[in-house]
Protein backbone atom coordinates (compact mmCIF):
# COMPACT_ATOMS: atom_id res chain seq x y z
CA UNK A 1 0.00 0.00 0.00
CA UNK A 2 1.35 3.43 -0.97
CA UNK A 3 1.29 6.01 1.81
CA UNK A 4 0.42 9.58 0.78
CA UNK A 5 1.68 12.92 2.12
CA UNK A 6 -1.31 13.46 4.45
CA UNK A 7 -0.92 9.99 5.93
CA UNK A 8 2.79 10.60 6.52
CA UNK A 9 1.86 13.81 8.33
CA UNK A 10 -0.70 11.86 10.37
CA UNK A 11 2.06 9.42 11.47
CA UNK A 12 4.37 12.29 12.39
CA UNK A 13 1.61 14.03 14.38
CA UNK A 14 0.77 10.80 16.17
CA UNK A 15 4.40 10.30 17.21
CA UNK A 16 4.68 13.93 18.30
CA UNK A 17 1.50 13.77 20.40
CA UNK A 18 2.60 10.42 21.81
CA UNK A 19 5.73 12.02 23.27
CA UNK A 20 8.46 11.93 20.60
CA UNK A 21 9.47 15.56 21.00
CA UNK A 22 12.47 15.61 18.68
CA UNK A 23 11.98 15.82 14.91
CA UNK A 24 15.34 14.15 14.24
CA UNK A 25 14.15 11.11 16.22
CA UNK A 26 10.74 11.08 14.50
CA UNK A 27 12.38 11.29 11.05
CA UNK A 28 13.69 7.72 11.20
CA UNK A 29 10.62 6.42 13.03
CA UNK A 30 8.29 7.82 10.34
CA UNK A 31 10.36 6.26 7.56
CA UNK A 32 10.42 2.95 9.43
CA UNK A 33 6.64 2.87 9.93
CA UNK A 34 5.87 4.00 6.36
CA UNK A 35 8.26 1.39 4.94
CA UNK A 36 6.49 -1.27 7.01
CA UNK A 37 3.03 -0.13 5.87
CA UNK A 38 4.17 0.01 2.23
CA UNK A 39 5.59 -3.51 2.43
CA UNK A 40 2.02 -4.76 2.83
CA UNK A 41 0.56 -5.72 -0.53
CA UNK A 42 -3.02 -6.49 0.56
CA UNK A 43 -6.04 -4.19 0.55
CA UNK A 44 -6.28 -3.18 4.23
CA UNK A 45 -6.95 0.46 5.11
CA UNK A 46 -4.26 2.88 6.29
CA UNK A 47 -5.34 3.08 9.95
CA UNK A 48 -5.29 -0.71 10.38
CA UNK A 49 -1.86 -1.00 8.79
CA UNK A 50 -0.55 1.96 10.78
CA UNK A 51 -1.63 0.34 14.06
CA UNK A 52 -0.06 -2.94 12.96
CA UNK A 53 3.20 -1.24 12.02
CA UNK A 54 3.35 0.37 15.48
CA UNK A 55 2.89 -3.08 17.05
CA UNK A 56 5.54 -4.60 14.74
CA UNK A 57 8.04 -1.95 15.84
CA UNK A 58 6.98 -2.29 19.49
CA UNK A 59 6.06 1.40 19.55
CA UNK A 60 2.33 0.93 20.12
CA UNK A 61 2.10 1.81 23.81
CA UNK A 62 5.46 3.17 24.89
CA UNK A 63 6.27 6.26 22.85
CA UNK A 64 7.28 8.24 25.93
CA UNK A 65 9.71 5.48 26.84
CA UNK A 66 11.06 5.53 23.28
CA UNK A 67 11.60 9.29 23.60
CA UNK A 68 13.36 8.87 26.95
CA UNK A 69 15.49 6.07 25.53
CA UNK A 70 16.42 8.21 22.52
CA UNK A 71 17.72 11.13 24.60
CA UNK A 72 19.49 8.79 26.99
CA UNK A 73 21.26 7.10 24.06
CA UNK A 74 22.09 10.45 22.47
CA UNK A 75 23.45 11.75 25.76
CA UNK A 76 25.66 8.66 26.08
CA UNK A 77 26.94 9.13 22.51
CA UNK A 78 27.66 12.84 23.01
CA UNK A 79 29.26 12.31 26.42
CA UNK A 80 31.63 9.79 24.87
CA UNK A 81 32.29 12.14 21.96
CA UNK A 82 33.06 14.98 24.36
CA UNK A 83 35.56 12.85 26.30
CA UNK A 84 37.18 11.75 23.02
CA UNK A 85 37.37 15.37 21.84
CA UNK A 86 39.12 16.41 25.07
CA UNK A 87 41.75 13.72 24.47
CA UNK A 88 42.05 14.67 20.81
CA UNK A 89 42.48 18.38 21.71
CA UNK A 90 45.29 17.54 24.13
CA UNK A 91 46.93 15.11 21.69
CA UNK A 92 47.19 17.76 18.96
CA UNK A 93 50.71 19.26 19.30
CA UNK A 94 49.62 22.73 18.17
CA UNK A 95 46.74 22.83 20.65
CA UNK A 96 48.92 21.42 23.39
CA UNK A 97 51.53 24.09 22.81
CA UNK A 98 48.83 26.76 22.87
CA UNK A 99 47.41 25.53 26.18
CA UNK A 100 50.87 25.22 27.76
CA UNK A 101 51.71 28.78 26.69
CA UNK A 102 48.31 29.95 27.90
CA UNK A 103 48.88 28.34 31.30
CA UNK A 104 52.41 29.77 31.58
CA UNK A 105 51.12 33.22 30.59
CA UNK A 106 48.30 33.23 33.11
CA UNK A 107 50.59 31.82 35.76
CA UNK A 108 53.11 34.60 35.11
CA UNK A 109 50.37 37.24 35.38
CA UNK A 110 49.11 35.60 38.60
CA UNK A 111 52.55 35.78 40.17
CA UNK A 112 53.66 39.17 38.77
CA UNK A 113 50.39 41.13 38.70
CA UNK A 114 48.02 39.39 41.17
CA UNK A 115 45.47 42.23 40.92
CA UNK A 116 45.01 41.54 37.22
CA UNK A 117 44.18 37.87 37.77
CA UNK A 118 40.51 38.29 38.66
CA UNK A 119 39.55 40.60 35.72
CA UNK A 120 41.53 38.35 33.38
CA UNK A 121 39.81 35.31 34.84
CA UNK A 122 36.39 36.77 34.05
CA UNK A 123 37.39 37.70 30.50
CA UNK A 124 38.59 34.16 29.76
CA UNK A 125 35.54 32.69 31.46
CA UNK A 126 33.17 34.98 29.60
CA UNK A 127 34.62 34.70 26.07
CA UNK A 128 33.40 31.14 25.32
CA UNK A 129 30.07 32.15 26.82
CA UNK A 130 29.80 34.98 24.26
CA UNK A 131 30.64 32.55 21.42
CA UNK A 132 28.05 30.12 22.79
CA UNK A 133 25.34 32.80 22.91
CA UNK A 134 26.23 33.86 19.37
CA UNK A 135 26.01 30.25 18.13
CA UNK A 136 22.72 29.76 19.99
CA UNK A 137 21.16 32.82 18.34
CA UNK A 138 22.54 31.76 14.94
CA UNK A 139 21.03 28.28 15.20
CA UNK A 140 17.77 29.70 16.56
CA UNK A 141 17.52 31.97 13.51
CA UNK A 142 18.02 28.94 11.27
CA UNK A 143 14.84 27.49 12.81
CA UNK A 144 16.27 24.06 13.40
CA UNK A 145 13.37 23.02 15.62
CA UNK A 146 13.48 20.75 18.66
CA UNK A 147 16.38 18.47 17.87
CA UNK A 148 17.93 15.93 20.24
CA UNK A 149 21.30 16.46 18.52
CA UNK A 150 21.18 20.23 19.02
CA UNK A 151 20.08 19.86 22.66
CA UNK A 152 23.09 17.70 23.48
CA UNK A 153 25.40 19.69 21.23
CA UNK A 154 24.60 22.77 23.31
CA UNK A 155 24.68 20.87 26.58
CA UNK A 156 28.24 19.68 26.02
CA UNK A 157 29.24 23.08 24.66
CA UNK A 158 28.23 24.60 27.99
CA UNK A 159 29.55 21.67 30.05
CA UNK A 160 32.79 23.52 30.87
CA UNK A 161 30.86 26.27 32.63
CA UNK A 162 29.09 23.78 34.92
CA UNK A 163 32.14 21.78 35.87
CA UNK A 164 34.34 24.83 36.44
CA UNK A 165 31.83 26.51 38.71
CA UNK A 166 32.28 24.22 41.72
CA UNK A 167 36.10 24.11 42.02
CA UNK A 168 36.26 27.91 41.66
CA UNK A 169 34.03 28.34 44.71
CA UNK A 170 36.08 25.88 46.75
CA UNK A 171 39.48 27.50 46.22
CA UNK A 172 40.77 29.28 49.36
CA UNK A 173 41.60 32.92 48.61
CA UNK A 174 45.26 32.47 49.50
CA UNK A 175 45.67 29.75 46.87
CA UNK A 176 43.83 31.48 44.02
CA UNK A 177 47.03 32.45 42.20
CA UNK A 178 48.04 28.77 42.07
CA UNK A 179 44.71 27.18 41.18
CA UNK A 180 43.05 29.73 38.91
CA UNK A 181 45.60 29.36 36.05
CA UNK A 182 45.16 25.56 36.20
CA UNK A 183 41.35 25.76 36.29
CA UNK A 184 41.26 28.34 33.50
CA UNK A 185 43.44 26.17 31.24
CA UNK A 186 41.29 23.09 31.91
CA UNK A 187 38.16 25.17 31.35
CA UNK A 188 39.41 26.29 27.93
CA UNK A 189 40.27 22.69 26.95
CA UNK A 190 36.80 21.44 27.99
CA UNK A 191 35.07 24.36 26.25
CA UNK A 192 37.06 23.86 23.05
CA UNK A 193 36.15 20.16 23.02
CA UNK A 194 32.52 21.14 23.71
CA UNK A 195 32.61 23.56 20.79
CA UNK A 196 33.77 20.73 18.49
CA UNK A 197 30.96 18.49 19.77
CA UNK A 198 28.47 21.29 19.11
CA UNK A 199 29.82 21.74 15.56
CA UNK A 200 29.43 17.99 15.00
CA UNK A 201 25.78 18.16 16.16
CA UNK A 202 25.09 21.21 14.00
CA UNK A 203 26.61 19.54 10.93
CA UNK A 204 24.45 16.46 11.50
CA UNK A 205 21.28 18.52 11.82
CA UNK A 206 22.09 20.71 8.82
CA UNK A 207 22.60 17.58 6.65
CA UNK A 208 19.12 16.41 7.63
CA UNK A 209 17.58 19.87 7.21
CA UNK A 210 19.19 20.43 3.81
CA UNK A 211 16.94 17.82 2.23
CA UNK A 212 13.64 19.14 3.64
CA UNK B 1 15.24 -5.48 24.95
CA UNK B 2 18.30 -5.87 22.81
CA UNK B 3 17.83 -8.21 19.88
CA UNK B 4 14.89 -10.52 19.63
CA UNK B 5 15.62 -14.07 18.58
CA UNK B 6 13.48 -17.09 18.00
CA UNK B 7 16.09 -19.23 19.79
CA UNK B 8 18.57 -18.35 22.55
CA UNK B 9 19.06 -14.57 22.51
CA UNK B 10 21.97 -14.63 24.99
CA UNK B 11 24.15 -16.39 22.43
CA UNK B 12 23.68 -13.59 19.92
CA UNK B 13 24.09 -10.60 22.25
CA UNK B 14 27.04 -8.45 21.39
CA UNK B 15 27.01 -9.35 17.70
CA UNK B 16 24.66 -6.58 16.58
CA UNK B 17 27.49 -4.24 15.57
CA UNK B 18 29.15 -6.97 13.52
CA UNK B 19 25.85 -7.80 11.80
CA UNK B 20 25.28 -4.15 10.85
CA UNK B 21 28.84 -3.64 9.62
CA UNK B 22 28.78 -6.87 7.61
CA UNK B 23 25.50 -5.94 5.91
CA UNK B 24 26.74 -2.47 5.05
CA UNK B 25 29.94 -3.96 3.73
CA UNK B 26 27.91 -6.02 1.27
CA UNK B 27 25.56 -3.19 0.32
CA UNK B 28 26.59 0.29 -0.69
CA UNK B 29 24.09 1.97 1.67
CA UNK B 30 21.13 0.85 3.72
CA UNK B 31 18.37 2.38 5.86
CA UNK B 32 17.09 1.14 9.21
CA UNK B 33 14.00 -0.76 8.09
CA UNK B 34 15.95 -2.35 5.24
CA UNK B 35 18.53 -3.70 7.71
CA UNK B 36 15.85 -5.30 9.92
CA UNK B 37 14.20 -6.94 6.90
CA UNK B 38 17.47 -8.14 5.41
CA UNK B 39 18.44 -9.80 8.70
CA UNK B 40 15.01 -11.44 8.91
CA UNK B 41 15.31 -12.82 5.37
CA UNK B 42 18.92 -13.99 5.71
CA UNK B 43 18.21 -15.83 8.97
CA UNK B 44 14.80 -17.12 7.78
CA UNK B 45 13.07 -15.26 10.60
CA UNK B 46 15.33 -16.74 13.28
CA UNK B 47 16.83 -13.38 14.16
CA UNK B 48 14.76 -10.25 14.55
CA UNK B 49 16.57 -7.02 15.36
CA UNK B 50 14.34 -4.76 17.42
CA UNK B 51 14.05 -1.11 16.47
CA UNK B 52 14.97 -0.15 20.04
CA UNK B 53 18.35 -1.79 19.54
CA UNK B 54 19.04 -1.05 15.90
CA UNK B 55 18.78 2.75 15.81
CA UNK B 56 20.91 3.43 18.93
CA UNK B 57 23.53 1.04 17.51
CA UNK B 58 23.52 2.86 14.16
CA UNK B 59 23.84 6.25 15.87
CA UNK B 60 26.70 4.97 18.02
CA UNK B 61 28.58 3.65 14.98
CA UNK B 62 27.98 6.98 13.24
CA UNK B 63 29.37 8.93 16.21
CA UNK B 64 32.42 6.65 16.27
CA UNK B 65 33.08 7.58 12.66
CA UNK B 66 32.45 4.09 11.32
CA UNK B 67 29.32 5.07 9.42
CA UNK B 68 28.41 8.01 7.26
CA UNK B 69 24.88 9.32 6.88
CA UNK B 70 23.16 10.42 3.73
CA UNK B 71 19.65 11.87 3.87
CA UNK B 72 17.39 11.58 0.84
CA UNK B 73 13.81 12.46 0.10
CA UNK B 74 11.88 9.31 -0.75
CA UNK B 75 8.16 9.55 -1.59
CA UNK B 76 7.27 12.58 0.57
CA UNK B 77 9.41 11.55 3.52
CA UNK B 78 13.03 11.73 4.56
CA UNK B 79 15.20 8.65 4.72
CA UNK B 80 18.53 8.26 6.48
CA UNK B 81 20.92 5.98 4.63
CA UNK B 82 23.94 4.58 6.39
CA UNK B 83 27.16 3.60 4.65
CA UNK B 84 30.59 2.51 5.81
CA UNK B 85 33.40 5.01 6.11
CA UNK B 86 36.98 4.00 5.40
CA UNK B 87 37.46 3.30 9.12
CA UNK B 88 34.19 1.39 9.12
CA UNK B 89 35.44 -0.92 6.36
CA UNK B 90 38.62 -1.61 8.34
CA UNK B 91 36.61 -2.21 11.51
CA UNK B 92 34.33 -4.67 9.65
CA UNK B 93 37.37 -6.80 8.77
CA UNK B 94 38.50 -6.73 12.43
CA UNK B 95 35.04 -7.57 13.75
CA UNK B 96 34.60 -10.47 11.32
CA UNK B 97 38.02 -11.86 12.23
CA UNK B 98 37.12 -11.56 15.92
CA UNK B 99 33.84 -13.39 15.29
CA UNK B 100 35.52 -16.16 13.26
CA UNK B 101 38.05 -16.63 16.05
CA UNK B 102 35.25 -16.76 18.61
CA UNK B 103 33.34 -19.40 16.60
CA UNK B 104 36.53 -21.45 16.19
CA UNK B 105 37.22 -21.33 19.93
CA UNK B 106 33.65 -22.24 20.80
CA UNK B 107 33.72 -25.10 18.35
CA UNK B 108 36.93 -26.42 19.91
CA UNK B 109 35.26 -26.30 23.30
CA UNK B 110 31.83 -27.64 22.43
CA UNK B 111 32.63 -30.01 19.60
CA UNK B 112 36.35 -30.85 19.54
CA UNK B 113 35.94 -33.37 16.68
CA UNK B 114 34.61 -30.68 14.27
CA UNK B 115 37.28 -28.19 15.22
Amino acid sequence: MKVNKEEIQRIDDYLKKGGIKYWDVRLEMVDHLVSDIESYEGSADFETLFKQSLINANWHNNLKAVNTQSWKTTNKIYRKKHSKEIISVIKDPVNLLFFILFYLGINWIAQSFPKMLKPLFFVVLFLPFVIMTYEFIKSWLKKLGRSVNMDYGFFYFSFGIFITNLPIQLIPKAQQSIWLPIILTLYLIVMFAGYRVYKYALKKVLIMKSVT
Amino acid sequence: MYICFMSNSKLYKGSLTTIILKLLNENDKMYGYEITQKVKVLTKGELNITEGALYPALHKLEAEGLLDVEVAKVDNRLRKYYKLTENGTKETVNKLEELAEYIKTMQALVNPKLA
